[in-house]
């Protein structure tokens, strides 16, 4: 600075050069590194000021998500209670995959039938009558054992017997995904749109079979639905490899009401010659 | 600074050491007594160190630092009594007033006979200075500021500062005069 002599500043220079006290210094540090912990310990604070409500909003979130879940479920899970006591109707159903189809815990891991379970009963409820819990398991139970043909009544018409095909892999698509697939139809998921397709179908079509089945005389319903169902629930392959495989083990006669179950049911469908000729 | 907000210690001790003897000289020139250069020395650090958290770069660090040693230089001789007066009465224009006559020469004597060494004549020339214009010797000796940065600080203009510089050199090289 050109105010200041050089030389009168250089004499200061070498004649000032104390300084603050060790003690001073030693303070004045450890201050500092106090000061130094302070934002550190503000960040911690923050960090836990803002886990408290973080956390809060998640458990809610999760609770919520939960809840609708558990609601989603709920009109499944009460159907399948109504359903639970159908299983001993079954004649002939395989115990496996009778309890595969009805027990609602059982396929918990096995999405297609849990979705399947939720929308049997969805389809179901909606009837008034009694006697359609009753059936539900009959519907959505498989059945690829053969019946005695002599038990058989009068297969339902052609034209019931589709939708009923299309209600039956709504209500079990454990049992009619592998034929859905084999006829190129899309294997149902269990989603709204088509539980609400599968209601309105039972609404109209599956009930009306259904009910068709049920009101001819109570007394004959227990050996009518299953053989409806039997109709309901084959693919026409499937019922012509059980006709085929009845003829291989000689079983001429029974092949043969079979087979005549099937015409009535499937007129139009084109049945091989091997199972024609006798 | 910037690193010690941040949370680097060892800024601050850089700067610490930077600036610890020329802040206390700063106070120990000015008050004259170890004691209170200490007090002073301290409690103007602990604001350095109780500010980092905001502070931020308007200024030099040198600046900042010693216009809080200012303020608490002039908080000091408040609370004494005592008021900081500035003998060169600026007129108007900002020009510099009537040379200021030396200090008595009674007193100089005295203490250039005790100590027998330049130097230390002329912290006694320089002890012997007005407030003012020992501050602004100070300001650029110890702090290494600007015209403008001590003006800034004391709060008066850049040449009112430059007076205050001129007359404060002339009072020295006078008082020292008798040692050459």
């Amino acid at each position: 600075m050109s105010e200041i002599d050089p030389k009168l500043s250089r004499l200061y220079r070498e004649a000032s050069s104390v300084g603050p006290p060790a003690a001073l210094d030693a303070a004045i540090l450890a201050a500092a590194g106090k000061q130094i912990a302070k934002p550190r310990r503000r960040e911690r604070s923050a960090w836990l000021r803002w886990m408290a409500p973080a956390s809060a909003i998640a458990t809610l979130a999760l609770g919520v998500s939960i809840a609708l879940l558990v609601e989603r479920e709920q009109p499944g899970t009460i159907d399948e209670t109504a359903v639970r006591p159908a299983p001993p109707q079954l004649q002939g159903a395989p115990p496996a995959r009778a309890t595969e189809s009805t027990k609602p815990k059982a396929a918990d891991s096995a999405t297609p039938a849990a979705t399947g379970k939720k929308e049997a009963p969805a389809a179901v409820a909606p009837a008034p009558v009694p006697a359609v819990p009753a059936q539900v398991p009959l519907l959505a139970a498989p059945a690829p054992l053969p019946h005695p043909a002599a038990s058989m009544p009068s297969a339902p018409p052609a034209a019931e017997a589709f939708p009923a095909e299309r209600r039956a892999k709504a209500i079990a698509p454990g049992a009619a995904e592998p034929k859905a697939a084999e006829s190129g139809i899309a294997a149902p998921k269990a989603d709204q749109s088509k539980r609400v397709r599968a209601s309105n179908v039972t609404g109209d079509s599956a009930l009306g079979a259904a009910g068709a089945a049920a009101p001819p005389a109570p007394a004959a319903a227990g050996k009518l639905a299953p053989l409806r169902q039997q109709a309901i629930q084959r693919s026409p392959e499937a019922w012509l490899d059980e006709i085929s495989r009845l003829k291989r083990e000689g079983r001429e006669k029974e092949a043969a009401e079979q087979l005549a179950e099937f015409r009535k049911a499937y007129p139009a469908y084109a049945v091989p010659e091997s199972l024609l000729s006798k | 600074m910037l690193a010690y907000r941040d949370g680097e210690g060892a800024a601050f001790e850089l700067l610490y050491v930077r600036w610890r003897g020329p802040l206390y000289r700063y106070f120990l020139r000015q008050c004259g007594h170890a004691g209170q250069a200490d007090e002073l020395f301290q409690d103007v650090f602990m604001r350095v160190i109780g500010a980092s958290a905001g502070y931020e770069p308007t200024a030099r660090f040198t600046t900042w630092l010693f216009r809080i040693a200012h303020n608490r230089l002039i908080d000091h001789w408040r609370k004494l009594g005592r008021e900081p007066v500035d003998p060169l009465a600026s007129n108007e224009n900002g020009e510099d007033g009537e040379f200021d006559p030396p200090a008595p020469e009674d007193a100089a004597p005295e203490r250039q006979a005790e100590r027998r060494q330049l130097g230390v004549a002329l912290l006694a020339a320089l002890n012997e200075l007005p407030e003012v214009q020992r501050e602004a010797f100070l300001l650029a000796e110890e702090g290494g500021l600007t015209l403008e940065e001590i003006a800034t600080i004391s709060g008066v203009g850049r040449e009112t500062i430059k007076s205050r510089l001129r007359y404060a050199t002339a009072k020295l090289r006078h008082k020292l005069e008798s040692w050459r």
